[in-house]
Parts: C-alpha cells; sequence; structure tokens
C-alpha cells in the first residue's frame, strides 16, 4: 500500500513523526499503526507532549529546560555560583551532571556559530551569558570539538577575557577504558598535543 | 601490492566474471565499450573504497554490485570485499566490515593512469592540488582530516561573507573564521612544503631518463603566490589581515591554500602553456612513477599499477622506458589495449569482449 493512499489524518501523523530526529519513514509508520492499535497509548502520549510543551521553558538564566524559573540548578546553594560551564545544547547538561563531578553552574547556548545555517552570536544565548557574569570567576567551555565548536569557544573568550574572567576549555583525549590502537589518528595527536607531565 | 584474484558480479557491464592474476604484466585487449575500464575501476574500487569515475556502478536493471579480490601485501593476504546495500557501500576486509578502508591500507594501493590523466599538466591548479594531498595523505594520514577542518571553516566563513550582516557585525566574526583558517592551513602548507621535495626530485629524475638527458623538468609549489611556502606560513595571518575588507566587497575568501598551486616547468617555460601533447604525456609518466617509487620506499612494496589505454598514446621510445621500468621493478601491472595493438612481450593476454573475459591461451 502506498504511503499516500492512507487515510489523510493517518499519512499526516506518519509525516510528523518522520520528521522527529533519529527516525525514518518505516519506523514513523510503525509507531502511528501502534499508536491507532493503543488508543490509552496515544493519549497519554499526546497529553504528555501537550503538557512538556506548555510547563517546560528556558531558565531566564541559565538557558536550559526547566518547570520553574529560575531552574533547580541555578537556585542551588549546594553549587559554586562564581563558576560557569558554557555547552552547546540543553542534553548537554545532562551528560556533565551525570559525573557527579562538576559542582558549578551552566550555560546552555543552544547551537554553535554557524553562517551556514544563519546562526550567529545573535541568535545563541550570548546575550544572556553576558548578563549573568556578576561574580564570576571562571567559565569553563564545554562545546564539541569540531571547527565550529572551537571557532564559538573562540568568540566567547574574546568577549570574556578582557572582563577579568579565567576562560578555561575541557581537555581533547582518549575515552576512558577505551584502547590506544582502536582510536582514531585525529584523537591520538590531539591527546598528545594535550599531554601532561606525571 | 599485488592482486591474485579478482569476481565482479553486477558491476558496471559485467554478470559475473571470475579472474586469476599472474604476476608481471596483464593486456585486457578489446574494442571500445567491451569493459575494459570497467575491470580496472572494480579494482581500483577495491582498494580505495571508492572510485575515480561518476556514474552508475551497479549493473542496468539489477540491484546490487558485489565485488570481491585477494590481494596480498608483503607476505600477508587480504581478502577485500565490497558491495552495495541499497543505497549504502559496504567494505569487509578479511570478513570484518571496516568504515575507514585507509586506516588499513594507506591511501594509494594502486597508481592508476589514463588519458584523462593529462589534466594533471593542462588543467586547473585543483587536479595537482589534489594529487599532491593524496600523495601527502598516503605518507602523513592526518593529512586528510586537516584539510577536511580547513574547508568546513571556509565553506562557514564564505557563508559569512555572503550574508546581509552588518559591515561591523562581519569584521568581528570573519577574524574567528580567519584564525581558524591559519591554524589549519599552515599546517596543510607545511605538509605540502615538506613533501613536495623528494616527489619533485624524483618526477625530475625520471623525467630526465624519458626524454634521453634532453630535457629539464621542474615541480615548484607555490603557496599564497610566494615561492617560498616558508614566507607564505609567516605571511598568512596578516594577508588575510590585509585582504579583509576586499573579501567583504567580493564576498568570497580569495586567499589561503586553498588557492595553491603545483607548477611545472619544462626548461625555464611553464609546462601548462609550452608543453607538447607528447611531453605532456612524459610529464604525467613521470610523476606517476615517481609516485610509485616513494610509495615502493615507504611501504618497501610498490603498489599496483593500473594503465587504461595509455601504452598507443606513448611513442615508442617512452613505451620501452615504461615496460623496461616495469620489468625491472617487477611491477605487477594490468594494461588496456585496443584489439590488434602489438602486446608487450612475457604478458599474459586476455580478451575482453560484451562483459565477458577469456585468457588467451
Amino acid at each position: 500500500m502506498n504511503f499516500l493512499s492512507y487515510p489523510r489524518p493517518l499519512a499526516d501523523l506518519i509525516t510528523a513523526l518522520s520528521r522527529l530526529p533519529g527516525i525514518g519513514p518505516k519506523t514513523a509508520g510503525r509507531l502511528a499503526f501502534y499508536l491507532l492499535q493503543e488508543p490509552e497509548a496515544a493519549e497519554a502520549l499526546a497529553q504528555s507532549i501537550r503538557a512538556a510543551k506548555e510547563e517546560i521553558r528556558q531558565c531566564s538564566l541559565c538557558c536550559n529546560f526547566t518547570d520553574s524559573d529560575p531552574c533547580a540548578l541555578c537556585q542551588s546553594d549546594q553549587r559554586d555560583h562564581s563558576l560557569l560551564c558554557v555547552v552547546e545544547q540543553p542534553r548537554d547538561v545532562a551528560a556533565l551532571e551525570k559525573t557527579g563531578e562538576y559542582k558549578g553552574l551552566y550555560h546552555v547556548l543552544h547551537g554553535t556559530l554557524s553562517p551556514m545555517e544563519g546562526i550567529g552570536p545573535d541568535q545563541l544565548r550570548i546575550k544572556e551569558l553576558l548578563g549573568r557574569l556578576e561574580g564570576v570567576k571562571e567559565v569553563v567551555m564545554a562545546v564539541n570539538p569540531t571547527v565550529e565548536g572551537e571557532t564559538t569557544a573562540l568568540y566567547l573568550s574574546r568577549l570574556l577575557k578582557p572582563m577579568g574572567i579565567l576562560v578555561t576549555r575541557i581537555a581533547h583525549g582518549l575515552p576512558v577504558g577505551g584502547d590506544l590502537e582502536y582510536a582514531d589518528e585525529v584523537t591520538i595527536a590531539r591527546a598528545l598535543e594535550g599531554r601532561r607531565q606525571l | 601490492m599485488r592482486i591474485n584474484y579478482l569476481a565482479l558480479r553486477n558491476f558496471r557491464n559485467y554478470i559475473a566474471v571470475d579472474l586469476e592474476f599472474p604476476p608481471g604484466t596483464s593486456v585486457f585487449a578489446g574494442f571500445n565499450g567491451q569493459g575494459k575500464t570497467n575491470l580496472l575501476e572494480g579494482i581500483y574500487y577495491l582498494l580505495h573504497g571508492r572510485s575515480y569515475r561518476e556514474g552508475e556502478l551497479i549493473r542496468w536493471g539489477e540491484r546490487y554490485f558485489h565485488l570481491e579480490g585477494e590481494f596480498a601485501l608483503g607476505e600477508r593476504n587480504i581478502h577485500i570485499e565490497a558491495y552495495s546495500q541499497g543505497r549504502r557501500k559496504v567494505m569487509k576486509v578479511n570478513g570484518s566490515p571496516v568504515r575507514k578502508l585507509s586506516e588499513y591500507l594507506g591511501t594509494v594501493n594502486a597508481v592508476s593512469f589514463a588519458p584523462d590523466d593529462l589534466t594533471l599538466v593542462k588543467g586547473g591548479p585543483s587536479e595537482r592540488r589534489k594529487f599532491l594531498d593524496q600523495h601527502i595523505a598516503q605518507i602523513q594520514p592526518r593529512h586528510i582530516a586537516i584539510l577536511n577542518s580547513y574547508n568546513k571553516a571556509l565553506q562557514q566563513k564564505n557563508a559569512l561573507l555572503k550574508t546581509n550582516l552588518t559591515l561591523r557585525d562581519k569584521q568581528q566574526q570573519i577574524s574567528l573564521w580567519n584564525e581558524q583558517l591559519v591554524n589549519f592551513g599552515c599546517k596543510i602548507i607545511a605538509n605540502r612544503m615538506e613533501l613536495v621535495e623528494p616527489l619533485a626530485q624524483c618526477t625530475a629524475e625520471i623525467y630526465s631518463e624519458i626524454s634521453g638527458r634532453r630535457e629539464r623538468f621542474g615541480m615548484l609549489y607555490r603557496s599564497l603566490g610566494k615561492n617560498d611556502a616558508r614566507e607564505a606560513i609567516a605571511l598568512f595571518p596578516s594577508f588575510l589581515q590585509d585582504k579583509q575588507s576586499e573579501e567583504i566587497e567580493r564576498r568570497i575568501s580569495f586567499l589561503g591554500p586553498h588557492r595553491d598551486d603545483l607548477y611545472f616547468r619544462l626548461g625555464d617555460k611553464p609546462a601548462r602553456l609550452y608543453a607538447s601533447q607528447g611531453q605532456q604525456r612524459s610529464i604525467v609518466l613521470s610523476l606517476k612513477l615517481a609516485q610509485m617509487r616513494l610509495i615502493k620506499d615507504l611501504k618497501s612494496e610498490y603498489p599496483l599499477l593500473l594503465l587504461d589505454d595509455v601504452l598507443s598514446e606513448l611513442d615508442k621510445e617512452r613505451q620501452e622506458f615504461l615496460l623496461s621500468f616495469i620489468r625491472t621493478a617487477n611491477i605487477q601491472t594490468l594494461l588496456t589495449m585496443t584489439n590488434g595493438e602489438k602486446f608487450p612481450g612475457n604478458s599474459a593476454v586476455f580478451y575482453v569482449e560484451e562483459g565477458k573475459i577469456r585468457r588467451k591461451v
């Protein structure tokens, strides 16, 4: 059966699902049929999508997703408010939080500089960052090691350094527990460049 | 690198062909359009994970292609498989899927020489840069990653130059991408500078032999319009600074190693403008043989040599030079010829006809 010969609402549902990241047309079709066969699951999903959309917004300080403004992290007095960690995406905050090592606050840029996609400084949450620097001593750049990520870090460091703030960058290197032999040559070369005295 | 065995399925005009190759020289003879070049292409594909030609690899009306070959590198036998799975292409080495074939085999395992290669002399600088960069990647595998990063930063900068931002915003952001261009670009120039030297020397020696020591060939890497690449590296940052307003006005970044060239000279004259057809062929032949020799120095083994329809284009002296080079160095060579030409001595002969291949007994 051809996709276009599905009833209109079903075809629309498949199209909407296949726009989600990581979901192709086939998976979208499977999900759509599942939802039709399980009306309760469909209702619950619809409700939670609506609730998430209505209740979650961006924290006015760190720009991470939150249901209370400022978010729990930004309000916490357990955290070091003089230390900020800049990340590209909200999911990067979750990755860093999993370590349990980091005690400072975050700032989510929601992207990197990328003129090809029409993203300049004004499209990122940079104004928000500049507005919350009072009392901040160090800003850690935890952007991805891509050309765009590095360029964004460079841009921010040019803004922040003249303000007397210490700007640092997380290290590039080998995955822990990984085999040197299986790492690609670019990673190994970067790790060599960043070697430290024992 | 040697090839022992090749199997083609639904590749270009072949339905199913299984071939065993003797060491030394094999000639594939046939009229045009019978599949001689497709055969060489299949071998090249297995060794590099990609083709050097455009067009559909899957036989007309079929849904997949499958290539399989057994090669020998030193004492080791390597079994390589390549096939299409829907739109995806899969490569396997000794039965295990591999993502980047070059990590296992290096970037140049077969050197091919076809009539189109004359663009190395006559064509624009991009062909020559590509040849040089591919050669460098063989010795310095990181070169490719650096080129990719450079090109990414360049694309971003060009996109920025084409936006309608205010002059002040553009100036501020261009300097960021420029810093990345300098960072990666200087490494590119340094690699090219270092590795062009042995290539130039070896090519000049071979050219001199081919021309019976009557002509002198020279090769010069020119970066940012400078004959001395060290000077180019030192000046790159200030050049970008100086040309910034011109780049903004013209909305394109025209300065950097992506515009570099490799200049070929015969005597004192630029080869691109003054070399005759015969001289152009000699230059390309010298370049390819020099590449073979340098790979031999690096890996202590010659790559495969694939000669597509070029032997007949060389005059008698050059033919003899090439054939004696192959014989002396004991290089496994596969060459295609049109029916009726005189085949080189001591070679195995195969006839190619409508996608079928049979060995002459």
